[in-house]
């Protein structure tokens, strides 16, 4: 699979710079800025997104029918776009971190437990984000993929805003955050595995 | 050894069927896949790379089924597929690097000589390359790592004619190891007559015939004549005639046709639009 991965990695430096520099500003907005939560949680889950670039520019230049030519497994094929994406998002969940800590070590408010509970968090829905868009792309190829992945988005948001108008107040249970990371983290790992699990199966039976 | 066994392969899609499909190819030798557009060539080659499910057959490739561990097969066949694949961004140095951890007998050395003797630059771009370079590159790689069958998916469209005929001499060297083999498919028939050993027709998915090259040759023939002429010939010497005002045209089975008749030979192109003329 090293050959795989090098292959990315030579795609990445090429088509995602542009992830790059993006990460940096809203790394150097949440930096400078308030407590804004949007610009600390955006870069991790956007890097997330590299794989799907990925996969765009593979499908473009016919790469997908020429490494079924090579003597790699679809499960591999699919893996390698999993572990640059999960590469990619520690990457950034480290440059972030780096960023907060320095922030709120300089404001004088950092918390270590706020802290490591916002990592994991970040982590946690970048996780979530990837996990979605992957499988559709693998199953139905990058165009159809995109689609399904939208519509999957706007399910979930217009189910959550159904739900929230019809049970109102009762959603909002008082949970410790700290006490529910482990969990969420739990699911976030789970979600991924199964996701790749999905990816790998549903590529297996697609014929290119 | 076969390098390539193909048994009652069959294969269906909406509006196309692969039907029953059978070809043998010797080791040490080079087949000719023809077929106009949509009779099945990719599909045959993809079917054979078990990147596409059959419905029915078998396929062995060097020994080995093609369902049984083909990533170990595929080591040993290099493949140039009509859109040669590489991405758009990379150059051919970056390529080698990247071929040199997918293949486990990657020959450095050997790519770099192919890349000079194709003339290919190093550090240029793949999308920066005309569609012969695309094509030279894809050969290159395919060359580089100690393959024992090549399967040519069109790889010699889009070549000038005197790349197309150094790439031939290429795949002719390449045949001189006796456990080298070549399956190509091509539209252009006049490099594969130039090339092949075996020929195999393929017209609508269907295979109309798959012969050696010389027998083929020997066996055919074209005579012009007068209708009349035509007419008294037995119908098993005339395998597919065509009228006109000004007389007749046929392709025969020479040992059919008596003697005193003046036969011409027929080339595999002739050979083959008679053929699907006759198929249809």
């Amino acid at each position: 699979m090293k050959g795989l991965l090098l292959k990315d990695l030579y795609m990445t430096m090429k088509y995602c710079r542009s992830y790059l520099l993006i990460a940096v500003v809203f790394t150097a907005v949440s930096f400078v800025g308030n407590d804004n939560l949007f610009f600390i949680f955006y870069p991790c889950p956007f890097c997330g997104m590299i794989p799907v670039t990925l996969l765009g520019y593979d499908e473009r230049s016919h790469w997908q029918q020429y490494s079924d030519t090579l003597p790699y497994t679809k499960g591999q094929i699919v893996s390698c776009k999993y572990v640059i994406g999960l590469m990619a998002q520690i990457v950034m969940l480290i440059v972030s971190g780096i960023a907060q800590a320095v922030r709120t070590s300089v404001n004088g408010t950092f918390e270590l437990e706020n802290y490591i509970v916002l990592m994991l968090m970040i982590l946690v829905i970048s996780l979530i984000t990837s996990s979605v868009s992957l499988p559709a792309i693998f199953k139905l190829g990058v165009e159809k993929g995109r689609i399904a992945y939208y519509v999957m988005v706007g399910v979930l948001c217009a189910g959550g805003a159904v739900a929230s108008s019809v049970f109102g107040e009762d959603l909002q249970v008082k949970f410790q955050l700290g006490s529910i990371i482990p969990i969420l983290c739990l699911v976030g790992i789970v979600i991924y595995a199964l996701s790749w699990f999905m990816s790998i199966a549903f590529y297996k039976k697609r014929e290119l | 050894m076969n390098a390539l066994e193909i048994k009652n392969l069959t294969k269906t899609f909406d509006g196309f069927k692969l039907d029953n499909l059978n070809l043998t190819l010797p080791s040490g030798c080079i087949m000719g896949l023809i077929g106009e557009n949509g009779a099945g060539k990719s599909t045959t080659i993809k079917l054979i790379l078990n990147m596409l499910r059959k419905d029915s057959g078998t396929i062995t490739i060097l020994g080995r089924d093609n369902e049984d561990n083909i990533q170990l097969t595929k080591e040993d066949v290099g493949v140039v597929m009509d859109e040669v694949g590489i991405p758009e961004c990379m150059t051919a140095k970056q390529v080698g690097n990247v071929m040199k951890h997918t293949f486990c007998n990657w020959n450095d050395g050997e790519y770099k000589k192919l890349l000079a003797k194709l003339s290919l630059p190093d550090n240029k771009r793949f999308k920066d390359f005309s569609r012969g370079m695309k094509m030279k590159l894809g050969i290159a790689v395919a060359m580089s790592h100690g393959s024992k069958l090549l399967l040519l998916d069109e790889a010699t469209s889009g070549l000038d004619p005197v790349v197309r005929d150094e790439v031939v001499e290429m795949f002719s060297d390449f045949t001189r190891e006796e456990d080298h083999s070549i399956l190509i498919s091509s539209h252009i028939v006049s490099d594969l007559e130039k090339l092949c050993d075996y020929i195999a027709f393929l017209h609508k998915g269907k295979l109309l015939l798959c012969e050696e090259k010389d027998l083929l040759l020997a066996q055919y023939g074209i005579i012009h004549c007068t209708a009349e002429q035509l007419r008294e010939l037995s119908p098993d010497a005339v395998k597919y005639s065509k009228e006109s005002p000004y007389g007749a045209e046929a392709m025969v089975l020479r040992e059919a046709v008596p003697e005193g008749i003046n036969i011409s030979p027929v080339s595999i192109e002739e050979l083959f639009v008679f053929m699907v003329k006759e198929a249809k």
